[in-house]
């Protein structure tokens, strides 16, 4: 039962104008094109990994998908705008954001320096922030919108996390709320999804004793798959979910 | 793949309970749903929804009568593969005035009629390979509500009853979530104090009361289409 179901009816999200941040591999990519089968329309981010960008492009091309693709740091304000000003002089605007490029750099707080605590909290917490802050515009414009901040705090309750992940991620779901309560005026929903770990993406990095940890510890006994935690965003994402907001969806198998 | 699920609801005919029904319905679902006293509308929704809607009339409050129906439905050649407890009791009523009674019968209709089901439905449940499970809690069991105690400790009863059954049964292929809800335009919302709404309208991100076919939408995806997430309160309660 690792698959998730095929959705039913009509297409979840038909033309929706979408946009994934750090989109060109792992669950990044499996976003992209749970979106595009979903009937949405994809603009991503990446910052180094042309080649993956390029296959996650081709991909969604074979889907049918009208893809955008951008190359940039989730860290650059300016990048955030251009992206953001090409998507709404291409299409019209921004339905869907999800904020999902992050970094994690393994380290013991005893050698974690300076440099990786900021680069941590930029990528994971500036980000969000630089790229929410850029859709809002025409989100507002729009009356309607919706945030999706992939947090992946998830973990933390069975797992040692870096101390600066952890806290950037933190710092997100409390960001989640915040800006959930400033815009929901507006129409503009605002959620954070919190997976927890994954057979491929960091979950394949990790040690098979830590990983077996998991599979020991999590409800259902094995961990999940980055297709399972795309289609769930994707619910959370579409037209369907309309009273959820400000709030934190732990996908991680039951810890 | 929904075609060939049968749902177990408590509750059909409650506010949330018929949204929930007429959802699963049309998505191939067939729903043997329960009822007490609104046998009326109970043959009206079978007689509108055909013969995927499947009305039980029964006393929640009645162990041995859930374990009845339990055995009837465990019987047939498709058994429930999935099971939604909609069905709540609960009114504004201050603490001096809730009576032994009343105690007892909101306690039995919203946590132990749950826990009667799933004691049979679960090891069934297991032992065809999984299945699905969905209680609803109302936002009472949450901190920053005044809310009326009775009702309340019913509410966190029945967050800590799914999450244990997750930990129980997940490992048997059985999913159980909780779907917290906010007010909403009718149903049990209707007994809360105006100025409470109000307060809701205020502080909530989304700003305004909920409706059943918003909650019933997020029952029915857990229900159908969910493979990942259990023992979670999946909070559809507009943003308090």
């Amino acid at each position: 039962m690792s698959a998730p179901p095929d959705p039913p009816g009509p297409p979840r999200l038909p033309l929706a104008r979408c946009l994934v941040t750090g989109g060109s591999r792992n669950l990044g990519r499996a976003l992209c094109l749970a979106l595009a089968r979903a009937g949405a329309r994809v603009a991503f981010t990446y910052q180094r990994r042309t080649a993956d960008a390029e296959e996650t492009r081709a991909a969604l091309e074979r889907l049918g998908c009208e893809a955008r693709v951008f190359q940039g740091a989730v860290t650059d304000g300016d990048h955030a705008r251009k992206v953001v000003a090409d998507l709404v002089a291409a299409w019209g605007g921004v339905d869907v954001l999800i904020n999902n490029a992050a970094i994690f750099r393994p380290l013991p707080t005893v050698l974690t320096e300076e440099e990786d605590w900021d680069a941590t909290l930029d990528v994971n917490v500036k980000g969000p922030y630089l790229f929410s802050r850029a859709c809002l515009a025409p989100m507002l414009r729009a009356g309607a919108g919706q945030i999706l901040n992939i947090a992946a705090c998830a973990v933390d309750r069975v797992s040692e996390l870096p101390v600066a992940f952890a806290a950037s991620k933190g710092a997100l779901i409390a960001m989640t709320s915040a800006l959930a309560r400033e815009v929901g005026r507006y129409g503009i929903r605002v959620n954070a999804l919190s997976p927890g770990l994954c057979e491929e993406g960091m979950g394949a990095r990790l040690h098979e004793a830590r990983r077996e940890d998991y599979r020991r510890l999590v409800s259902l006994g094995r961990l999940g798959t980055l297709q399972e935690i795309a289609a769930f965003a994707v619910w959370l994402v579409s037209p369907e979910n309309t009273f959820m907001s400000g709030a934190n969806i732990n996908l991680d198998g039951g810890l | 793949m929904s075609d060939s699920r049968h749902a177990l609801l408590f509750g059909g005919t409650g506010h949330v309970g018929q949204a929930v029904l007429r959802l699963l319905v049309a998505r191939g679902v067939r729903v043997t749903f329960t009822y007490r006293r609104k046998a009326a509308a109970a043959r009206e929704l079978a007689a509108e929804l055909g013969p995927r809607a499947m009305p039980a009339a029964i006393d929640l409050r009645a162990p041995a009568a859930i374990r009845a129906l339990l055995g009837d439905l465990l019987a047939e050649p498709e058994p429930p593969d999935l099971f939604i407890d909609c069905a709540t009791l609960g009114r504004p009523i201050a603490l001096p005035e809730v009576s032994d009674d009343l105690y007892d019968e909101v306690q039995s209709v919203n946590v132990r009629a749950a826990f009667v089901a799933c004691q049979t439905l679960l090891p069934a449940f297991a032992a065809r390979g999984g299945g699905d499970v969905v209680l609803l809690t109302y936002l009472d069991g949450a901190r920053p509500t005044p809310m009326p105690a009775h009702f309340a400790l019913s509410q966190t009863a029945i967050i800590g009853l799914g999450q244990a059954l997750a930990k129980e049964y997940g490992g048997r292929g059985v999913r159980v979530n909780l779907v917290q809800v906010g007010p909403l335009q009718d149903g049990v919302a209707r007994e809360l104090p105006i100025p409470l709404l109000a307060d809701f309208e205020r502080l909530s991100a989304i700003g305004r009361v909920g409706t059943a076919d918003e909650v019933a939408r997020a029952i029915a995806f857990l229900a159908l289409e969910n493979s990942y997430l259990t023992g979670q309160v999946f909070p559809v309660q507009g943003g308090l």
